[in-house]
């Protein structure tokens, strides 16, 4: 009863991104073009290093599964990023938290449900009918299906949005104190890029920096999830992969938490 | 009940320098200016009250009620609103108040009114009984009906102003604060908010604090005012014992058919030698004096025997005229 009550408070934060979303149909278009075409510069860049390669199979990976493993991680990407640093730092540089904080309701909860309106666009809109597709292709280049694969996926796409929210979270409580956050915020985003594997697979690095990247959080954002839809993370890797993550959120929500006490008693409230 | 105590906020900002070799300077520098904005406030606020919190612009009114509000944390002292510290019980705190700040909207804006005021439902848990009961009230009070459904963005500033005087007693809070509620309405739209204030007051014994520029909102709806300036409390008591305080000085302005000098008149001082100030200019004669020594009447009694008076006016001091005295550090 309690936390159905809980949901009809915070649930109208994420319906209203949704909304907001919806109503800009013309950027969602250009921003969808926008990645295409980075999606097919990709595409062209690993069938290259593919064909100037001896090998057929680079690390473990054939020139197929990169196509799915690009195809893949851009929608997983795609689906779990929510961004709700930009929203946070323009509250606090226009003043508007103040309205946001008379109320009797939670901000880090807020700001979650705020990301998950925008998940839930992204969902809905893009990844359902991609998702198929790409699992067609999936299964035209395998000639095998694997279900089990599938249903972790999800389980780790979910931990790794969660993951990936809090992140956010906790970087935009920056802004409390940090007042211009853009360049940040950009920094930000191509350093996560990088080192979640969306780019280029994380087995693709040396050995130390693989290390280094599979114990960051980043990995666990989008690499994970990628990974064990194409089967690469089997049995106790699979455990393992799925453990760190949920390490790794508990982490990051102990962080924000922290982050949140101690900032907000320096945050100044702008304006009027 | 509102216990303030003490109450102290400083804000630390880097040191800035003037021009483009300033500003790279201060990007480096670790020296810090320290402004104080609200300086050792202290006062007690109870139940039912409607209280004017006034100030020149930069007093700190704003500082203070977010921290009452617990948006701010104090640097020192302490605030206690029902019981509750408002900045470590921010969301208990949170149900027992309403708030207007004039300069920023609460309200949705590209949803239409009434969504604003069902999420609001939602999100102080009304039930929808008195849910329904309150909507009623308060459309009487603040006639929202006409633009109940239309998105908030297309609201006119007085329509706006009306929905957020709502939307911030639509959970029926304890205590309302009103940050310059009245800022930029013309004076019909002024006139019903301020009448919605004073019912919201009367019915349901709402605590109302209320910051203002228009000392007519003061005069209308407060019986208490509270008066700081550069972060110090300088003045809390009633509005009557400050117009018996300071604004004993009444001033008369004459108008005589012949040019005067000022020697001329020099007589009228013998009435109270020391409180009556005189002022000429060319037909025009000013008598300023003190109400409780001399009155009107005896003023222009004896000026009337003299010379041919055509007109005069009397300006008693007004409360805004008090308060621009106080922030200019005349009394």
């Amino acid at each position: 009863m309690k936390k159905s009550m809980k949901l009809k408070t915070y649930l109208p934060f994420a319906i209203n991104v949704f909304q907001r979303k919806l109503s800009y149909r013309a950027d969602a278009v250009i921003f969808i073009l926008g990645e295409a075409v980075m999606l097919a510069v990709t595409y062209y860049l690993w069938k290259a290093v593919y064909g100037s390669s001896q090998n057929s199979i680079m690390n473990g990976f054939s020139l197929n599964e990169m196509i799915i493993y690009i195809l893949i991680s851009f929608i997983t990407s795609l689906v779990i990023s929510a961004d709700i640093v930009t929203d946070m730092y323009r509250e606090v540089k226009d003043g508007s938290i103040a309205i946001n904080l008379i109320r009797p309701i939670s901000y880090e909860k807020r700001m979650i449900f705020q990301g998950l309106g925008n998940v839930m666009y992204n969902f809905i809109f893009i990844f359902i009918s991609s998702f198929v597709v790409i699992t067609i292709l999936y299964y035209k280049y395998s000639e095998s299906l694997n279900l089990f694969n599938i249903i972790f996926y999800f389980v780790s796409t979910i931990l790794g949005l969660l993951i990936n929210l809090y992140y956010r979270y906790a970087f935009g409580l920056l802004s409390f104190k940090i007042t211009n956050m853009w360049g940040l915020s950009q920094m930000m985003g191509a350093v996560s890029e990088l080192l979640s594997g969306t780019l280029i697979p994380i087995v693709f690095f040396p050995k130390t920096i693989q290390w280094i990247f599979n114990i960051l959080p980043f990995s666990s954002m989008i690499y994970t999830p990628s990974m064990i839809y194409l089967g690469k993370l089997t049995g106790a890797e699979l455990v393992k992969a799925i453990g760190i993550q949920v390490i790794w959120l508990m982490i990051i929500i102990v962080i924000a938490r922290v982050m949140w006490n101690t900032l907000i008693k320096k945050l100044t409230i702008l304006g009027g | 009940m509102i216990e303030v105590e003490n109450l102290k906020k400083e804000f630390r900002m880097n040191k800035k320098y003037p021009g483009f070799k300033g500003a790279i300077k201060s990007f480096f520098s670790k020296e810090y200016t320290n402004k104080v904005a609200v300086d050792g406030i202290s006062f007690k606020i109870d139940d039912g009250e409607i209280v004017g919190y006034i100030g020149a612009n930069g007093a700190g009114k704003s500082t203070t009620i977010k921290m009452m509000t617990g948006i701010l944390t104090p640097t020192n002292g302490k605030v206690l609103v029902n019981g509750n510290i408002p900045y470590k019980d921010r969301q208990d705190n949170a149900k027992n108040i309403g708030v207007v700040f004039g300069q920023k909207t609460q309200l949705w804006w590209d949803l239409p009114l009434s969504e604003t005021f069902s999420l609001l439902k939602d999100i102080y848990e009304v039930e929808e009984k008195e849910f329904e009961e309150r909507m009623k009230f308060l459309n009487e009070v603040l006639d929202l009906e006409s633009f109940m459904l239309s998105p908030v963005r297309t609201l006119s500033l007085g329509q706006r102003m009306r929905a957020d005087l709502a939307a911030a007693f639509i959970h029926n809070p304890r205590v309302i604060y009103l940050d310059e509620p009245t800022i930029g309405l013309d004076v019909v739209v002024k006139d019903n908010v301020r009448k919605a204030i004073k019912k919201i007051n009367e019915d349901f014994g709402t605590t109302i604090i209320l910051t203002t520029h228009d000392l007519n909102d003061i005069e209308e709806l407060c019986n208490r005012i509270i008066i700081i300036d550069s972060g110090k409390l300088i003045y809390d008591g009633g509005l009557k014992e400050i117009k018996e305080k300071y604004g004993y000085t009444t001033s008369i302005e004459v108008q005589i058919r012949q040019k005067i000098n000022l020697d001329e008149v020099e007589f009228i001082k013998e009435l109270d030698m020391e409180r009556i100030k005189l002022s000429t200019k060319e037909n025009k004669l000013i008598v300023t004096f003190n109400k409780n020594n001399v009155s009107t009447t005896d003023i222009i009694g004896i000026l009337m025997a003299k010379f041919d008076i055509i007109d005069f006016s009397v300006n008693e001091t007004s409360v805004e005229e008090i308060v621009k005295k106080i922030y200019r550090n005349e009394v």
